[in-house]
């Protein structure tokens, strides 16, 4: 009796060992997951991504005719899940839950913006499953010690490394007065600029924090006007922006630049010209000359996605850049490689050189330096690939 | 160092501020008063307002303050159609359960309008690049818009008070707010004055939506935090008060504009609830009582 149940027990053994086993091998695609805000208060950013990140799925399948894995010495087809998070955290956390448990994804995409993918990242770190941040460059998700993820951005205080270079090099300024938006980002962004401006000489004239919600910034622009600094720095998102700058022009106030650190489609056309040759930071526009080019392009125009409108598009698609050469370059499929692949990437993306910080795992992409000009936007430095001049001081009247 | 320049200004922009808030929260206070509706798509209504005056300035581009003449008997009409449709059904309900289905049906109703206004004209934040030259009076600036839109706001509360006090509708109104059964006892139509009175209501937040738009920007999201902001400017001055409402709105945004600059822009908010809170600690049902 004891022989029979040992022959059955092998039996079993060797039959779910080979079902394990054929599972394995035949690894048919390779499964990428995301969550998007496609709905909600981030919705505004992200507009058509999906689209974008269908296109890419569709590019690499049948121009690329997938990605190389070495694993299998051939190219596998890539699958893209992508779910609206409707800009909403316990809903991405539980998307990412999903993506890793039900649908087994390969490797995760961030969601957009900070507040999402902070409590997000402790999906991958849990599961152990590779993620490549999208959006998100606070130094607080970055300084947890987890090592399940890496990003594409600089951190949020390096935001306007480009823009104070190009002051430097032009120098004509000497004051600065910096007005944040009080938001997580913003605010960093904010604290990271005045200590690098001030330690290349630029001497703060004002500073000040406001909360998201003010409406009236009479206190402020008072304060402003009689500090008279030569650039009024703002950092801000689109809303906050429109209303400052609408009521800084009522007050008079005549700074020799305008900088606002998101200055994006929205903000020129609800400001019109008063939007003229206001400064800002960008992402991707035409005239970058880095990476696949060609592809980015084409797939822009499938999506009918304006780079204008939509700041983040290059960021998420370097996510993606990311992704695909982290699993080409991997030995396997298995996250553990994935990983080991991700920190390793070191690859010309359409935002410039790509590599990942060793400690942190921040990305190295840091914003350029834009101006809006009659309507347009223009790259004004790194000056190797501007596409216009920076006027200063600013002529509008 | 506050001069007295600086001080004419911080009262100047907080009395802007304030009008533009007093003119949509009447119209919640006066709804809520007569027909026993809290009112959640308020701000939505708002919200709508601003939107029809940026889609009318990029077509047309007519002078934002021309478009006022479509918008205002536009959403009184909506207003009054809102009110039959949504609000009619639920209105014979006891005074407790009427409270709390309006909630839940104008919740619902606000919900449904940010989203579907997402939907159509995209979630992006819109405004009217419309300005006009500031001038300054002894070095005090005074921007011509505000000043503009304040002197309407005045015009249009000096039209309420003159209407509800001298035209029929506008008595009745009050005898309502005064005393309900007395009111049908004397013959007035109540549902007629209770649709007329959100009629008036949507037709100030459309109006308050045009000059929001041409101050700030707008979004499919922003009716909600309105709504709130303007629910507490009516406890402020009594629910059911135009000159509450007024005193009330100038309040919390002198008191804003004030702790902006001595506090910092950070205290600006905190510094008007707690005002809000003191004023209900002393006055527990608000400074002023019905119209």
């Amino acid at each position: 009796m004891k022989k029979v149940w040992f022959v059955f027990f092998l039996a079993m053994a060797v039959f779910f060992g080979t079902i394990q086993a054929s599972t394995a091998q035949e690894k048919k695609e390779i499964v990428v997951g995301m969550t998007l805000c496609l709905t909600g208060k981030f919705a505004a950013d992200v507009g058509p991504f999906d689209r974008m990140i269908k296109a890419w799925e569709n590019y690499v399948n049948k121009k690329q005719g997938g990605l190389y894995v070495k694993a299998y010495n051939k190219k596998l087809p890539v699958r893209t899940i992508v779910y609206d998070d409707k800009s909403d955290q316990a809903t991405a956390v539980k998307f990412y839950e999903r993506l890793v448990t039900v649908d087994k994804c390969d490797i995760l995409i961030g969601p957009k913006s900070t507040p999402i993918t902070f409590p997000v990242t402790s999906v991958p770190e849990k599961y152990h499953v590779p993620m490549v941040l999208a959006t998100a460059n606070t130094p607080a998700v970055f300084n947890r010690g987890f090592k399940w993820f890496v990003g594409v951005q600089q951190l949020s205080t390096h935001w306007e490394d480009y823009y104070f270079d190009l002051l430097d090099e032009e120098k004509q300024v000497k004051t600065i007065g910096y007005v944040a938006e009080d938001t997580p980002h913003t605010r960093e962004v904010y604290e990271g600029a005045i200590p690098n401006a001030e330690k290349r000489g630029y001497k703060t004239a004002f500073k000040e924090i406001a909360p998201a919600a003010t409406t009236d910034f009479t206190s402020i622009l008072l304060k402003l006007k009689a500090a008279d600094p030569d650039i009024i720095y703002v950092s801000s998102f689109t809303p906050f922006g429109v209303t400052f700058k609408k009521q800084a022009k009522e007050f008079g106030l005549k700074p020799r630049e305008w900088h606002f650190t998101h200055f994006d489609i929205s903000f020129s056309s609800a400001l019109g010209k008063d939007a003229n040759y206001v400064t800002g930071a960008h992402h991707w526009l035409p005239g970058l000359p880095y990476g696949n080019l060609k592809k980015f392009q084409e797939i822009l125009k499938e999506t009918n996605i304006d780079t204008e409108q939509y700041l983040d598009v290059g960021i998420h698609y370097v996510a993606l850049e990311i992704a695909e050469v982290a699993i080409e370059k991997a030995d396997s499929l298995k996250p553990e490689d994935l990983l080991k692949s991700a920190w390793a990437v070191n690859f010309e993306s359409i935002l410039g050189p790509m590599y990942i910080d060793q400690t942190l795992g921040h990305g190295s992409f840091k914003q350029f330096a834009a101006q809006y000009i009659d309507g347009k936007y223009y790259l004004i430095f790194p000056k190797k690939f501007a596409t216009h001049k920076h006027v200063y001081p600013n002529p509008a009247p | 160092m506050l001069t007295p320049t600086i001080l004419i200004q911080l009262v100047l922009a907080g009395v802007l501020q304030g009008g533009t808030y007093a003119l949509a929260a009447f119209g919640l206070s006066l709804v809520f008063c007569i027909a026993d509706v809290l009112n959640i798509t308020h701000g939505e209504f708002l919200m709508l307002g601003g939107l029809v005056t940026y889609l009318l300035f990029a077509l047309t581009g007519l002078n934002p303050f021309l478009i006022l003449i479509i918008v205002i008997p536009v959403f009184v009409l909506i207003g009054a159609g809102y009110q039959k449709v949504f609000i009619k059904p639920i209105l014979n309900r006891p005074p407790r359960q009427l409270l709390f289905s309006s909630i839940v049906v104008t919740v619902g109703i606000a919900t449904a309008i940010e989203d579907t206004t997402s939907f159509i004209w995209g979630p992006t934040v819109k405004g009217v690049s419309y300005s006009m030259p500031a001038f300054n009076v002894g070095g005090v600036v005074v921007s011509s818009l505000r000043l503009s839109i304040l002197v309407l706001i005045i015009a249009l509360t000096i039209f309420l008070h003159f209407y509800l006090k001298k035209s029929f509708a506008g008595k009745a109104i009050r005898a309502i707010l005064q005393n309900r059964e007395g009111a049908m006892v004397v013959g007035i139509n109540v549902p007629r004055i209770v649709t007329l009175v959100f009629g008036i209501a949507i037709g100030l937040a459309g109006t308050a939506g045009l000059f929001y738009v041409l101050l700030f920007t707008i979004g499919p999201f922003i009716g909600l935090p309105l709504t709130i902001r303007y629910i507490a400017i009516v406890m402020l001055g009594g629910s059911g008060s135009l000159i509450g409402s007024l005193v009330g709105g100038l309040i919390l945004g002198v008191a804003e504009t004030f702790a902006g600059f001595f506090l910092g822009a950070h205290w600006s908010l905190a510094v008007a609830f707690c005002t809000l809170v003191l004023v209900l600690l002393l006055k527990p049902q608000g400074l002023f009582k019905h119209v």
